[in-house]
């Protein structure tokens, strides 16, 4: 099987998971579908040769954010919603239907244009593309070492800021 | 010379400024002494500008530009004064007999009550002598309406003086309201003037005077637009000059402190009137109509105060409207195309009115200010230096030949007959208007005569009517202290020999120098003199004053017959069984109620009900209130739509928005 | 078929996003909300993703993880707001979340 086929069954359980995200009633239900979802855009990105990129994908998406959802979910103990929500509301209605479109479009696009704008082939990729080393050195080396070391005091406010919201006292 | 001129028009400026910062912490004395201090010293220098100009060669005026005021393309107005030898008149009288006049306030302001408010009377006095040396100091109209408007501030500031009492405040808003109209007058006056020279349009008064002449299609003479720019000068002059019809504030200003009444409303600020048409002599001139209105106007109030004055038993309205009347008689002069007689007579009229003033405050201030004449009475054994003083002040003013005030009065008398009709044409040259103006001056001749003996009369002789030690407020009345008699005594002495600034012709005889002010004005008013070109008759002088003399003589005698040879019982015997002639110059003819009725009624109704009720309320706030009214409810009702606190909905917006300049970015 | 293409890469990414997009103005569960968020933001990293492989560059790699990093710091923020919320009001439905009405 060729790699195409390999996208094309990921995107399908990427979107069809997304679909059951916004659409089932059950919160906890949503969440394993969006687990799925992540597994499957995972996959994909491995198929593109971010290998890394795939990796962090699972553990930090899949195997935190997602841990933190359902812990959250469980936490407060959410039922199901109440069926109302969907249909009452003209504008909700309209956007469904630019979502379906927009589906729709974008299977037809994908499936038409295969031939045109083509990935280079795999051998005019450097060696080390999508590898650690290759990120890593982006990170440290290149011009990307000021955004990571501000996204790394990001993370640190963003514990802080969590533990202070969240704690009955101080 | 010339860098006198702003040292002394800073003088008063700078007395009044520090006066006003350390006022509150000195003695009343401590005040008044600065005021007098820099009056005196503006005085002496006047006098050498004075003598300066006397010296030398005739014609010449110093000037001097203290900077740029207004530079506006081709038109400049400076901050300059000019003193040519009527400024220079004006000057000494201005400085001269203010300070006799801030010295006399000195000693009058001494009541208890006004201990702590006194500063100020001196630093507005000070005010108010800055702008009249402004007024006839300025070397162009801007400035010289600065002063203008100046000394009707300090005017009103001065007659509310005491503005607790809400009458007295309210004759300072009359002033101040009544004069702004002449203003008004002014102001339309020198636009005109302005607009009708086109490129040559100065405001500068030298350099009109030459524009004036030397284009004199611009100004086509007897023409309808240079009549209507006298008259509106001439409007704002009736209401600084208390003419007809704007006269009726200076009775009421008679609420001021005395010194006031003595120094802006005898000597000084109510001249000013006087002092413009004679600075715009030039363009009178050019209007025989003008000069015809002007002249009829000046009589006829002379004659009209006169016959008020009669009746009054206030000693301050008598004397007030025996201002108004004699300032008639100088607008008259002026109307006539006599400015030097005009002239004389507000120097004349200064020293004597400002000593009957100053004299009736002497005896307001020993009688604890009783004014009613009723109450008064053989004050002459009381109050000798009061008494001698002021018999030298009824003297000149009632025209008791050798006296200053008969040489002024009859000349104007006699120049009134003998003008020829040519230039003051106001009917067409076959009515002789002087004649009218001549009649009217010498029926107020004879009432002023009389009713400044009543006044003479009923004051100092007789028995005292008035309380004789009951009480502290009404102890027997003594002279005053030295700083309000010295005062006295000087105008006296002035008021006595002031004649000898212009003698008559028929005088030339005597060894003395006569028409020295002709003399010494002649290089003002020259042009004028050669184109008015009177040839007057000199002989008929002599007998029109024994005339006037003869008919004063008879109008004295029958006040003597009614308040001191047969009186009765009654003070005022004229008063017993009023007639109706009495009772209506009592009430002042009743003008004041006539304004009250035809004019400023209805300027109440318009205003209440038309300006405010509807264009106000109505137009001006409902508008307003429907803008509020709207913007309310139009939030009121959409805005529950936009707000509706649903994250959601804000959310949609948004992204509606972004899919809105996404496609306008992709697609252009 | 041979290799992927770049459009079929961002159709997919496309479509994640709308699907996104209508979970978060729709949905009325606030978790859920969130979880519509998240998928919105795995749409882009697919597309940098895609977008990097077309170049050879690994710079859309390294964007595609910091906006892991971003993610993840938004995730705990916002869940600890949640939990907030439900103590104080003891809902988390949108529609009962109305306190900005005006």
């Amino acid at each position: 099987m060729t790699e195409a086929t390999f996208f094309t069954l990921f995107s399908l359980i990427a979107i069809g998971a997304g679909t059951a995200v916004i659409t089932l009633r059950n919160p906890i239900q949503s969440a394993v579908a969006l687990v799925v979802s992540f597994f499957a855009l995972s996959a994909i990105y491995a198929l593109l040769g971010a290998h890394f990129v795939a990796m962090l994908q699972v553990l930090v998406y899949a195997g935190a954010i997602m841990v933190l959802f359902v812990f959250v979910i469980m936490l407060l103990n959410l039922r199901e919603e109440t069926a109302s929500s969907w249909g009452d509301l003209s504008a909700r209605a309209l956007w469904s239907i630019v979502a379906a479109g927009t589906l729709v479009g974008g299977l037809l696009i994908a499936a038409t244009s295969a031939q045109h704008m083509g990935f280079p082939a795999a051998e005019l990729m450097p060696a080390d593309y999508g590898t650690v080393e290759a990120v890593g050195r982006a990170l440290f080396d290149g011009r990307w070492l000021l955004p990571f070391e501000a996204v790394s005091a990001l993370l640190t406010v963003g514990v802080v800021g969590a533990v202070v919201l969240a704690k009955r006292t101080l | 010379m010339e860098s006198l001129l702003p040292v002394i028009v800073a003088l008063p400026l700078v007395g009044s400024i520090v006066i006003a910062l350390i006022g509150r912490r000195v003695s009343r004395e401590v005040s008044g002494w600065i005021g007098t201090g820099a009056m005196f010293l503006a005085a002496f220098l006047s006098i050498r500008v004075l003598l300066d100009l006397v010296a030398s060669a005739a014609g010449t005026v110093t000037s001097t530009t203290l900077y740029t005021w207004i530079e506006v393309g081709d038109f400049t107005a400076d901050i300059g004064f000019a003193a040519d030898p009527l400024s220079a008149g004006f000057m000494c009288i201005i400085t001269g007999v203010g300070s006799l006049i801030h010295m006399y306030s000195i000693g009058y302001m001494s009541d208890e009550s006004d201990r702590q408010s006194v500063w100020r009377f001196f630093s507005y006095l000070n005010l108010f002598v800055f702008a009249m040396l402004l007024l006839v100091m300025g070397d162009n109209l801007l400035l010289m309406f600065v002063g203008w408007e100046g000394v009707g501030l300090c005017s009103y500031l001065l007659i509310g003086f005491w503005y607790e009492n809400a009458e007295f405040a309210s004759a300072g808003k009359k002033a101040f309201v009544t004069n702004r109209v002449g203003d008004f007058c002014f102001i339309l006056g020198a636009f005109w003037l302005f607009w009708m020279l086109g490129d040559h349009a100065t405001l500068n008064f030298q350099q009109l005077e030459v524009v004036v002449h030397a284009y004199p299609m611009l100004v086509p003479a007897g023409g309808v637009a240079i009549t209507s720019v006298c008259l509106l000068f001439f409007g704002g002059v009736t209401g600084k000059s208390a003419q007809m019809p704007l006269y009726v504030w200076l009775p009421d200003a008679m609420a001021g402190p005395t010194p006031v009444s003595a120094l802006i409303h005898a000597a000084t600020m109510v001249t000013a009137g006087v002092y413009l048409i004679c600075r715009l002599h030039f363009l009178f001139v050019l209007s025989p109509i003008a000069m015809g209105i002007v002249a009829l106007v000046g009589g006829f109030t002379a004659f009209f105060a006169a016959t008020i004055a009669v009746t009054q038993w206030d000693i301050k309205k008598v004397l007030a409207y025996s201002t108004v009347s004699q300032l008639g008689y100088m607008v008259m002069a002026v109307g006539l195309g006599h400015y030097v007689a005009g002239f004389f007579h507000v120097m004349t009229h200064a020293f004597f009115k400002a000593l009957l003033f100053l004299g009736a405050g002497s005896i307001i201030h020993a009688l604890h200010h009783e004014q009613d004449m009723r109450n008064m009475g053989g004050l002459r054994k009381y109050m000798p230096v009061t008494f001698w003083t002021m018999t030298i002040a009824y003297l000149a003013i009632i025209g008791v030949p050798g006296l200053s005030g008969f040489f002024s009065k009859d000349e104007i008398l006699w120049l009134a007959y003998s003008t020829p009709p040519e230039h003051v044409a106001l009917l067409g040259e076959g009515f002789r208007i002087q004649r009218i103006a001549y009649g009217l001056g010498f029926a107020g001749a004879v009432l002023t005569a009389f009713y400044m003996s009543r006044l003479y009369f009923m004051t100092f002789f007789g028995e005292y009517r008035g309380g004789h030690g009951d009480d502290e407020h009404h102890a027997e009345p003594h002279e005053s202290p030295w700083l309000i008699t010295v005062p006295l005594v000087v105008l006296a002495v002035l008021s006595l020999f002031g004649g000898l600034f212009n003698l008559p012709h028929y005088m030339h005889g005597l060894g003395l120098p006569t028409e020295w002010l002709h003399h010494f004005l002649h290089p003002v008013f020259h042009h004028s003199m050669d184109a008015l070109a009177f040839d007057l008759d000199t002989g008929k002088e002599f007998p029109v004053a024994a005339v006037t003399l003869v008919a004063i003589g008879a109008s004295v005698y029958a006040a003597y017959r009614i308040y001191i040879k047969d009186p009765g019982d009654a003070p005022d015997p004229l008063a017993v069984e009023p007639s109706r002639t009495w009772e209506l110059s009592h009430g002042k003819w009743f003008v004041d109620e006539l304004y009250e009725t035809f004019i400023l009624r209805p300027i109440h109704f318009v205003s209440r009900q038309g300006l405010w009720a509807v264009v106000d309320v109505v137009l001006i706030d409902g508008t307003v209130n429907l803008v509020g009214r709207t913007a309310q409810g139009l939030g009121r009702h959409y805005g529950r739509l936009v707000q509706s606190g649903q994250i959601q909905t804000y959310a949609l917006a948004i992204a509606g928005g972004s899919v809105v300049i996404l496609y306008w970015l992709s697609v252009g | 078929m041979e290799s992927i293409g770049l459009y079929p890469v961002l159709a997919v990414s496309g479509v994640l996003f709308m699907l996104g997009v209508t979970g978060v103005l729709t949905r009325r569960n606030l978790l859920i909300v969130f979880m519509s968020v998240e998928l919105m933001l795995n749409a882009v990293n697919l597309a940098f993703v895609g977008f990097s492989r077309h170049s050879g560059l690994v710079d859309g790699h390294v964007i595609a993880i910091l906006v892991m990093a971003v993610a993840a710091a938004e995730a705990a923020v916002g869940l600890a707001l949640v939990i907030l919320l439900y103590r104080n009001r003891l809902a988390v439905q949108m529609d009962e979340l109305d306190t900005l009405k005006g």
